[in-house]
This record gives C-alpha cells, sequence and structure tokens, in this order.
C-alpha cells in the first residue's frame, strides 16, 4: 500500500479538507494504460486513431499534442478518491466532465475538496469536488464523487 | 500526511497560507500526494484577476457571481444550490466576502423555481438568469420580461446576437457577452477574426471562473479595446467551484431588477475571491494577468438541426462480457498505480469492508466494452469524451463475470469553445453472472468537427 493511503473517518473529515496528488502521465503511462484497456475492446475495431499515442495521430484530429484518454483520466481522478477515503471507504458514484483536452506530460494537480460531510440519512457520506488542474491555470476535468466512510466508533460495515 | 484541526464550517482555526511545498518524489505513475484540511490553509483556487487597487475595504462593496450553473437546470452541472449555499457560508468564515450568486443555467429558465426559501436560510442572495447561445458566443441574460422567452426559443444553439441584445434592453433586462476571451463561444473572436460589429453590446464578461489566464486577459484587452464594461463570475459547475470570480457593486444588489439596474450604471468591476478577503495580506496575493493575445482560430459553423436515427433511444443491447481474474485486476492496478490492498493483498482484503478481494471501480469500463446502439449522428468528423458518471451498488470479485447491456438515452447539441458540438449520452449497465447490478455508467460522447493541423 502506498503511504499516501490511510484510512479515513467520518468524525475526521470537514468540508473543505483538500487532498492533492499530482500525476504527470507521459506517452509510455498512455500507452500503458491502453494496453490493459485495448483487452477490453477486442470485439471493436481497436483503431484508436492515434489521439492518444503520437502527434500525427493527434493532429488529424485538430490537437496540438497527444492526449490522456478519458477513460483513463476518469481512473485516476477515482483513485483519487479510493485513496483519500482509505480501504474502508465506499464509493457510491463518481461524476466527471472532460471539458478540455489533457495533453501527454501535463502537470496535473488532482484535487479531492471536501464540500460537505453529512450523516443526515443515518450514513456517514461526504461529498468531494474533484478535478484536474493543470500548469496553465485550466481545470480540464472536474466532478463530484460520493463516498460512505466508516466511523472511527463504529466497525466497518461489510458490503455484500 | 497529517490530519490538524476542524474545517472552516466547524471552528474558527487561525488561518495561514496555502500549501503545496515538500511533496514526497513522484512514484513510478508519475504522482505524488499531499493534503490539507480547510482550518490549515486557505482554499482559494488559482484565478486571475485584473489589476485593481486591492487595498480598498472589501466590506464596503457588495459581491455578486454573476454566471453560475446547478444540477437543477444544467446537463453539465454537479453542483446542487443549497450545496452552492453551504460552501458559500463555509467560505464566509473564513473571511471572504460573498453577498451572492445569479444562476445561469444553460438555455433554460424554469420561472417556478423559486430559492427564496433557501436564500433566506442562508444568508445568501440568489438570483436568477439565463445563458443563451448565439451565433458570436454565449450570452448572460439578466431580468427580462416573460416576453424574451416568448420571442426566442432559447434552446436554439445559434440565436442571432444582436437580436439578443436588443430584445434583452426591449423586455427590461440586460445581456452580458459570456467568457469573451474563450475561442469561438466567447465575442472578441468573433469581433476580432470576422469583424462582427459590438454596436448593441455594452457588457461583456472579462473575468470568468472557467476560462483560462490567457483568455480572461484576452477578454479584458477586448473590453477596454472597444469601451466595454467588464463584469466576473465563476462559470462554476461545481460546489468548490462559486464565487471563485465575482462582481464588485458599490450597493446592495438584491433582486433582479436592482441588478438590471447596477448593470447599467459605470459602478461595477470584476474582482477574484482573494480581494474581497478581510485580510489585506490575501487581498495583495491576486495574480495580475499577464496581457497574452490569443491565437485561436475562429471558425464559424452552420446551424441546423442535427439528424440522427431516433428509433435507438432507450434500446437496451448486451454488449459483451468478461471474467474478472487477478492478473487483469493486477494489470490495471500497475497502469493506474493504484496500490490499495483491497485489490491484490488477500489478507488485507479479508479484514476489509468487502471480506475479500475486489476489483478496483474503474476496471468495469476498461474491461467490459463493445459496441452498442447507434444512433448514427450525422455531424462531425470525430468523437470525444465529454463526461461519465459512475455508480457503484456492489463490489465486482475476482472470479465474477460481468456482462454490459448498453442503450442510448438522448441526443442533444449545444456550442463550445470547439464550435457546435452533439452529445451522444449513452448508459451502461453491468451486471454479474447471478443477474445482479453491481455498476452503472452514464458516458456521453461528443461529436465535433474539427480542423486536422499542421504537425509542429
Amino acid at each position: 500500500m502506498s503511504d499516501a493511503i490511510t484510512q479515513r473517518y467520518f468524525e475526521d473529515v470537514w468540508p473543505g479538507d483538500e487532498y492533492i496528488e499530482e500525476h504527470q502521465p507521459t506517452g509510455d503511462d498512455v500507452a500503458e494504460y491502453l494496453h490493459i484497456n485495448q483487452m477490453g475492446r477486442r470485439a471493436q475495431t481497436g483503431n484508436l486513431d492515434g489521439r492518444f499515442t503520437d502527434v500525427a495521430g493527434a493532429a488529424r484530429q485538430g490537437l496540438a499534442r497527444p492526449i490522456v484518454p478519458g477513460a483513463m483520466s476518469m481512473a485516476l481522478i477515482t483513485r483519487l478518491v479510493t485513496d483519500w477515503m482509505g480501504p474502508l471507504g465506499h464509493l457510491r458514484s463518481i461524476e466527471v466532465s472532460f471539458r478540455r483536452p489533457v495533453q501527454h506530460d501535463d502537470r496535473l494537480r488532482a484535487n479531492a475538496l471536501v464540500t460537505d460531510a453529512s450523516d443526515e440519512d443515518g450514513e456517514p457520506t461526504a461529498t468531494l469536488d474533484v478535478f484536474f488542474e493543470n500548469e496553465r491555470g485550466e481545470r480540464p476535468v472536474q466532478g463530484t464523487a460520493v463516498v460512505v466512510l466508516p466511523r472511527r466508533t463504529q466497525p466497518a460495515p461489510v458490503v455484500e | 500526511m497529517s490530519a490538524v484541526g476542524g474545517g472552516f464550517g466547524r471552528c474558527d482555526a487561525p488561518r495561514a497560507t496555502a500549501r503545496l511545498e515538500a511533496l514526497t518524489p513522484f512514484d513510478r505513475a508519475g504522482r505524488r500526494a499531499t493534503e490539507s484540511h480547510a482550518s490549515s490553509r486557505q482554499l482559494a483556487g488559482r484565478t486571475a484577476t485584473i489589476t485593481q487597487d486591492t487595498s480598498a475595504n472589501p466590506g464596503d462593496l457588495f459581491y455578486l457571481d454573476l454566471h453560475t450553473h446547478s444540477t437543477d437546470g444544467s446537463d453539465d452541472a454537479g453542483a446542487t444550490v443549497e450545496g452552492y449555499l453551504r460552501w458559500i457560508t463555509g467560505r464566509r468564515r473564513f473571511g471572504y466576502r460573498i453577498d451572492g450568486f445569479v444562476l445561469t443555467e444553460h438555455r433554460r429558465f424554469d420561472a417556478d423555481r423559486d430559492y427564496t426559501a433557501l436564500a433566506e436560510q442562508y444568508g445568501v442572495t440568489v438570483l436568477r438568469g439565463i445563458e443563451v447561445e448565439t451565433d458570436v458566443g454565449h450570452v448572460l441574460v439578466y431580468g427580462v420580461a416573460p416576453g424574451f422567452y416568448r420571442d426566442f426559443d432559447v434552446t436554439n444553439v445559434s440565436l442571432p446576437y444582436e437580436d439578443v441584445f436588443r430584445a434583452a434592453r426591449e423586455h427590461g433586462g440586460i445581456a452580458v457577452g459570456a467568457h469573451a476571451g474563450r475561442p469561438r463561444i466567447g465575442l472578441a473572436e468573433h469581433v476580432d477574426r470576422r469583424s462582427v460589429s459590438v454596436e448593441g453590446v455594452g457588457i461583456v464578461e472579462a473575468l470568468n471562473g472557467g476560462s483560462s489566464d490567457e483568455e480572461n486577459s484576452h477578454a479584458l484587452h477586448f473590453a477596454e479595446e472597444h469601451g466595454l464594461k467588464a463584469v466576473g463570475g465563476s462559470d462554476s459547475h461545481f460546489v468548490s467551484g462559486i464565487a471563485r470570480c465575482l462582481t464588485a457593486f458599490p450597493e446592495p444588489v438584491h433582486s433582479v431588477e436592482a441588478l438590471v439596474e447596477a448593470l447599467l450604471s459605470h459602478e461595477y468591476r470584476p474582482v477574484a475571491v482573494e480581494e474581497t478577503h478581510d485580510d489585506e495580506e490575501i487581498r495583495e496575493r491576486s495574480r495580475r494577468l499577464q496581457a497574452v493575445r490569443s491565437t485561436a482560430e475562429a471558425v464559424h459553423h452552420e446551424g441546423g438541426e442535427v439528424e440522427y436515427d431516433h428509433s435507438v433511444i432507450g434500446v437496451e443491447v448486451e454488449i459483451g462480457s468478461a471474467e474478472i481474474t487477478h492478473e487483469q485486476i493486477a494489470a490495471y492496478c500497475e497502469s493506474t498505480g493504484d496500490t490499495n490492498p483491497l485489490y491484490r493483498d488477500e489478507a488485507a482484503a479479508e479484514a476489509g469492508p468487502f471480506g475479500g478481494l475486489v476489483a478496483p471501480p474503474g476496471l468495469l469500463s476498461a474491461l467490459v466494452q463493445g459496441r452498442g446502439p447507434d444512433p448514427k449522428v450525422q455531424y462531425g468528423n470525430t468523437t470525444f469524451m465529454s463526461g461519465q458518471r459512475m455508480e457503484y451498488v456492489a463490489p465486482v470479485r475476482p472470479g465474477d463475470t460481468i456482462t454490459g447491456y448498453a442503450s442510448v438515452k438522448e441526443v442533444y447539441e449545444k456550442t463550445g469553445r470547439s464550435g457546435r458540438m452533439v452529445f451522444v449520452v449513452n448508459r451502461t449497465r453491468y451486471a454479474n453472472q447471478r443477474g445482479e447490478d453491481v455498476s452503472a455508467n452514464e458516458s456521453s460522447m461528443v461529436h465535433r468537427q474539427v480542423a486536422p493541423r499542421k504537425e509542429s
């Protein structure tokens, strides 16, 4: 387990808390992700038109540089949330909007920002804004996540 | 990681400067992590600001965010109105002065919505306008009489801008050119490249929370060059984005009528949220914009209703199955640098909330793919993913066989910085070998017309 992952308990979570991971996805990182992703694309053509892998393919799509697949950005954002909440947390939902391209080698600050912490419905739930911010001051990926956290005072429920 | 103090919603902890220093080196996935609690640093996002005298007492002014979106009316928003109100309450406790905001949903104004009670509960002014789409970009409209909505089909993504600005005044309201510095959906580029007239346009949004520094700089220069007045708005779609940029008024603005009157005066200016703080040091932290011209090329798109196969809407089709293996989980974790023990450490997972190993949440959409129903959209020469929502109902374990069932939820269009866009919203439901739903995915693909670039 990475030393960045510790267990988060509801009692310790406050609106305004912020957790940041930094990423700089390279072409090699994207290639590795696509290799895994393409295992599930056997039923498809497998043609990714190069926008994710090479400059020429990106240029054909009107892009200045190759881009990181949206699914990979989603995976990194999802991991940001699961890292933040810790192994005993339960990710209920996550939703992101891809507003600008994430380019290879962009320096990304992945932010998870607690916007609400509530147990009004009997479940200790935290709502987070999640987003990437790049070195140009843009937020190319933005979204929200809802997680259920354990309490310090109660054992974590077993999810069937 | 350190965890110190409480959050701004529950205590009056001392302020400190933002910190992102002393980060650990990148790990193999190019990642490093840090965290801070609300009480130990300022929450200011990265915002640009125009050059202003920040020594003035911010308490003398009234700060209104003129551009926000919510789940009540904007398809791409993730924030509720009450979420905004709670967030603003917290920001105030941290010393920021935020008096209210204007909801400007995309292409929609629901006259029946009433936020009066919520606004009073939180002590925040909540007003309503609309963001429409015209042939020169997006336009914010405030305070118009119902006749405006009879004159225009506000769902049209290419309204004639001169008519919109004129009609807004005729119907007792006012129109503002939104995010003026953004390519294609901001006014500046159309004026610069297509010699569009600014006659009838009095105000532009020159400080927009969703625009880059360069785009805001462009907007500001554009406003100065053409003698237009400038406002600020966050263009927030998510809770923490609200009030990053605002407009400072000399008098309180508690109604849309007062807003129109105030905008017709000359006494307001766009500000970044840091400028509203009661601490002069934080006000001075606002960065100055660099005067950099945008070099984006304008593309004028043709209108017309998009054609597609309506018969596939709502029809669910099986798209394929995949058995979840330890090897796939390991490979996926390697590719994303995920070291969560629930996925690969049997002993730790045994003691975890699922009583055994589970698959990472993101694995399903990566592995279970196939061709779903195709609405055959007759527009554009490429597609990109524009959004995704995942819901996790039950754990997925190694050995499970997961089957995906896809359908097309809807097809719609709007305009963005890349021009006209047609969105196809797909839904995929994932079920295990026992027929139990484990997850659901809603993803939007955008169809666009792009011009190839020369390789540099």
